[in-house]
């Protein structure tokens, strides 16, 4: 009674629903800012500034046919900068255009769902553009708006000019959140099973002046000024967790100077004497493809074992072929020690090569190298070089690029990036007549507790120094770089969760990118073994049991997806036929059957009515079941008044 | 299905029933189809013992609606000329004149159909059918409304000529009065024969009045998809079932929705519900619907369940 006296607050339908379509242009957006060159995302801003004016303050929209029009030319310009390196980013940017001219129009119902179709296009887009985790947020993001703008415009249909009380929008939004549970699945699948490109099948983007950090096999100095940091990921390592020591993943050993690059010479090297009393860790590595060849693992690798191994030696593992398309699986042993015993026939070669420079290479580094170096062992001229960069900095900005950027890293700037460091150490030794060389790897890593690997980026990509110890007879890492770098500790809780889903993202690749013939061989095998022989197979070959058990899951998860995927497109189907009358009706039948009267299928309305037995029930009951049988089977309106109405009092009878 | 005593709040059917229940004691749900019978332009047979009240609802009815009222006894040497009417050969005019037989009335009451011969009982039919007659060549226009009410008796055989299914086929609904109950009984021992009364009830309507409904409830009473895929999902239903033989055909079907039609109209509705179909379904179908054995039990049985298993609301 009270709530009838007091008007309660009411929002128009239509500004809910243009709220919910901006969202899904904002988020489109910035999905686009990314990806997009900035001119296209800052016209789309300026369409939807205008597109918000005119809806603000009721300017006239403009004429469709000119919209139309001018769509068709800027489509048409956009489209045919299509080449094969540039297709999604042609396609988003088509996407952006469309979004900003429904934005522009005055919008029918239809206009909403081709606004949000247009904007789930647009996450497809960046999710095959981008890894990033921020990919979750739009999803979720566009999916949420997408959804309530589905829902709402087809309400709009039926009701343009309605309004809602703060409950029955507080009602949408819970019926939104179930609707939106039962979407999640896809989103996950979109998540995990999007050939995310690091392959390059799509073209990376590169812009110019700048570069991406990441792993390569030959450092040269000058060429970039600014290195984005890069969180693509390189290899999951599965192995117990380093502590407190930072893991060192070797890659290439880089032993050729000419004054501008480092580079690997193709000599091969013998095995590396190991160091019996130093701890040996076996890693198992899931290797993402890319453009390398090499095989990485924990510093000093002792062995790798997988397919197409080629063994150079000295710790350097190659692949047989020099792209990878695929993502490898093997597994390394390593021996967890900074100094190497290389083979006896190695060490004079090794030395001659890691002592060479370019002739009349930068004489005044020569001098301050001799005077700081001047009447010291090799291993004190290694530890006086270390201290000399302890007042430099690290940067990936305001690198010095140049012929000479060596001279202006040691001299002027102080600031730089590992190559920088590293380039600078192994110099001076080599001028100092300490053989060194630098490897090329990866740095760090985050450990993922829930699985127990490692997640190295390639923002990790690093290089330090192996100098030559005569007393100890082994090369010995030294690290000039200071620490900045992948020095996050301590994890938000969006990176906790971040971890779970990389977790999840790891089996999904394990499981199911890496079922073989191998594993399908595995599982035929246990197969085999549980027939023969049952009882024993249950408890003495456990592994291979649990083995059967994983191989097992993925059929099992393929189903899994099949059922979500199926009930996804039920649960659209019933909301895409679902009328409101049905849902009164469903609702009248609920009520219904709590005071203890169900309705049979083949039972009309009225004829159940008659079947009620207490009368006030069935006064109350009366109005719904006229006032629904108009509508149904008379054609009149939908009275949704009367009807909820009805379905109130019905209600307050059960409670009193 | 239901077997609920129908509610009427049409105003002039309620008048008719008022009119009519004091002469006609415990058989408002026969009166009330009857009515909807007339008022759905269809034929209805009445099966029945004798002495329990077939003529007098027919006279009444006649009575009350206005309308010209023929009865026809039928035995087994009744000629088809005795129901259409002959020419006569005029001796003083020199030429034939038609003498219309009985059926040239708005309300025909034939008793005991089954008693005539197959051929008679075509002529009838035919009549019923057509709305005409067809005498020596020449064909004459039944007067309009037309309405058969066809009584037979269902416990008498000998000499007798069942109607073939194919003509039951023809009549829009086949009811039976019954015995009354106890207390309507009563009244009736109490007051005796009403033989003078019947000819004293006032006519409500005229036969114009009446073509006048029958076209207004053609017109405007709704029937929406809804109820269509309804009654189409019934019939093939009873096409399909494994015990029944012929299931209901399209007449059958028009003849149920023309029914439910004029019942939506006497409850003061614009549009037809499933409970109106429901209500005339049995009266309608089950003379239509051959068994492949079985009894008339099973045949209401076997339509029950059809009924129970169609939903309503799709």
């Amino acid at each position: 009674m009270s709530s009838a006296a007091i008007p309660a607050k009411k929002f128009p339908l239509k500004s809910i629903l243009n709220a919910s379509v901006s969202l899904i242009a904002v988020l489109s957006f910035f999905m686009g800012r990314e990806l997009v060159s900035a001119g296209y995302t800052w016209g789309f801003l300026g369409l939807m500034l205008a597109a918000f004016a005119i809806e603000r303050f009721e300017f006239p929209h403009p004429p469709r046919l000119l919209i139309n029009l001018v769509t068709v030319a800027v489509l048409g310009a956009v489209l045919g900068r299509v080449r094969r390196s540039y297709v999604v980013e042609a396609l988003m940017e088509s996407l952006l255009l469309m979004i900003a001219v429904k934005m522009l129009e005055d919008r029918k119902p239809r206009d909403y769902v081709q606004v949000v179709l247009l904007g789930l296009g647009m996450v497809v887009c960046y999710a095959l553009l981008s890894a990033e985790k921020d990919f979750i947020i739009y999803c979720f993001g566009t999916g949420l708006a997408a959804t309530l703008t589905l829902l709402l415009s087809a309400w709009f249909e039926k009701e343009p000019s309605a309004l809602l009380t703060a409950r029955e929008l507080g009602q949408l939004f819970a019926r939104i959140g179930v609707f939106f549970a039962a979407m999640l699945p896809l989103c996950l699948a979109l998540f995990f099973g999007m050939p995310r490109t690091t392959a390059p099948i799509f073209g990376m983007r590169s812009q110019f002046g700048s570069a991406s950090i990441g792993f390569s096999d030959q450092v040269r100095l000058g060429d970039v000024s600014v290195i984005q940091a890069n969180s693509r990921l390189a290899f999951r390592a599965e192995m117990v967790k380093l502590e407190p020591q930072t893991p060192y993943w070797r890659g290439v050993v880089l032993d050729i100077f000419d004054g501008r690059a480092w580079l690997a010479s193709r000599n091969t090297r013998g095995p590396f004497i190991p160091d019996t009393s130093a701890p040996r860790v076996e890693q198992e590595i899931s290797l993402e493809p890319g453009n390398r060849g090499h095989f990485f693992a924990l510093d000093q690798p002792l062995a790798v074992i997988g397919a197409d191994v080629i063994v150079d030696g000295g710790g350097v593992f190659r692949h047989r072929s020099q792209t990878m398309g695929r993502r490898l699986q093997y597994r390394a042993v390593s021996i967890l020690s900074s100094r190497m015993r290389p083979s006896p026939e190695d060490i004079e070669p090794d030395k001659r090569r890691c002592l060479q420079l370019p002739a009349n290479f930068m004489p005044h580094l020569r001098v301050l190298t001799a005077g700081m170096t001047a009447g010291l062992d090799d291993r004190e001229k290694i530890d006086a070089i270390m201290r000399f960069f302890s007042d430099f900095s690290y940067s990936t900005e305001g690198l010095p690029s140049a012929w000479d950027a060596l001279d202006r890293f040691i001299f002027a700037d102080k600031r730089g990036n590992c190559e920088y460091f590293a380039s600078a150490m192994a110099v001076m030794l080599r001028m100092a007549g300490v053989p060194a060389r630098m490897v090329s790897g990866y740095r760090g890593g985050i450990y993922n507790e829930a699985g127990n690997y490692y997640i190295v980026q390639e923002q990790n990509a690093h290089v330090w120094v192996e100098a030559w110890d005569e007393g100890a007879a082994a090369w010995v890492r030294r690290d000039p770089t200071p620490p900045g770098q992948g020095a996050g500790s301590g994890l938000s809780a969006y990176d906790t969760l971040a971890l779970y889903l990389d977790l999840l993202d790891y089996q999904w690749s394990k499981l199911i990118v890496a079922y073989n013939w191998e594993t399908q061989m595995e599982m035929l095998q246990s197969l085999r073994e549980i027939i023969r022989n049952p009882r024993a197979s249950l408890t003495p070959t456990r592994d291979g049991f649990l083995r059967l058990g994983d191989a097992l899951s993925v059929p099992i998860a393929i189903l899994g997806a099949l059922a979500a995927c199926g009930a996804l497109f039920y649960l659209v189907r019933a909301l895409s036929t679902r009328r409101p009358e049905m849902a009164l009706l469903a609702e009248f039948s609920r009520v219904m059957g709590r005071r203890g009267y169900r309705r049979r299928e083949s039972e009309g309305l009225s004829e159940f009515l008659a079947r009620v037995a207490d009368p006030h029930l069935r006064a109350l009951a009366l109005p719904f079941v006229r006032s629904f049988e108009e509508h149904y089977y008379g054609g009149r309106s939908l009275n949704s008044e009367t009807l909820r109405s009805s379905l109130e009092k019905i209600k307050r009878l059960g409670k009193r | 299905m239901m077997d609920t005593p129908f509610s009427v709040a049409n105003p002039c059917v309620k008048e008719a029933l008022a009119h009519l229940s004091p002469s006609l004691h415990g058989k408002d749900s026969a009166l009330i189809k009857v009515l909807a019978c007339i008022f759905s332009n269809g034929h209805m047979l009445l099966e029945d013992l004798p002495g329990l009240g077939k003529t007098t609802l027919a006279i009444a009815v006649a009575r009350a609606l206005g309308l010209d009222f023929g009865r026809i006894q039928c035995t087994n040497d009744l000629l088809p000329t005795d129901v259409t009417g002959l020419n006569i050969f005029k001796t003083e005019k020199g030429e034939f004149e038609f003498h219309p037989g009985p059926i040239f009335n708005n309300l025909v009451l034939v008793d005991e159909i089954n008693r005539a011969t197959p051929k008679t009982q075509s002529a009838l039919l035919e009549a019923m059918g057509e709305e005409q007659a067809t005498i020596d060549g020449r064909t004459y226009r039944l007067p309009r409304p037309f309405f058969v009410i066809a009584t037979q008796n269902p416990v008498e055989h000998s000499g007798t000529f069942p109607l073939p299914e194919s003509q039951m086929d023809r009549f829009m609904m086949k009811i039976s009065i019954g015995y009354p109950p106890r207390d309507a009984e009563r009244e009736i021992l109490r007051a005796g024969s009403q033989k003078a009364e019947l000819e004293n009830i006032s006519a409500l309507f005229s036969p114009k009045e009446i073509l006048r409904i029958q076209a207004g409830i053609e017109r405007d009473i709704q029937v929406s998809e809804k109820i269509l895929d309804y009654m189409l999902t019934l019939t093939e239903k009873t096409r399909s079932s494994l015990g029944i033989a012929a299931g209901i055909s399209t007449r059958g079907a028009m003849s149920l929705l023309q029914l439910a039609k004029t019942l939506a109209w006497m409850q003061n509705r614009d549009y037809v519900i499933p409970e109106d179909v429901k209500a005339m379904a049995p009266d309608v179908l089950l003379h239509r619907l051959q068994m492949r054995q079985g009894s008339e039990a099973a045949k209401r049985e076997t339509l029950d369940a059809i009924f129970a298993e169609v939903p309503v609301i799709l």
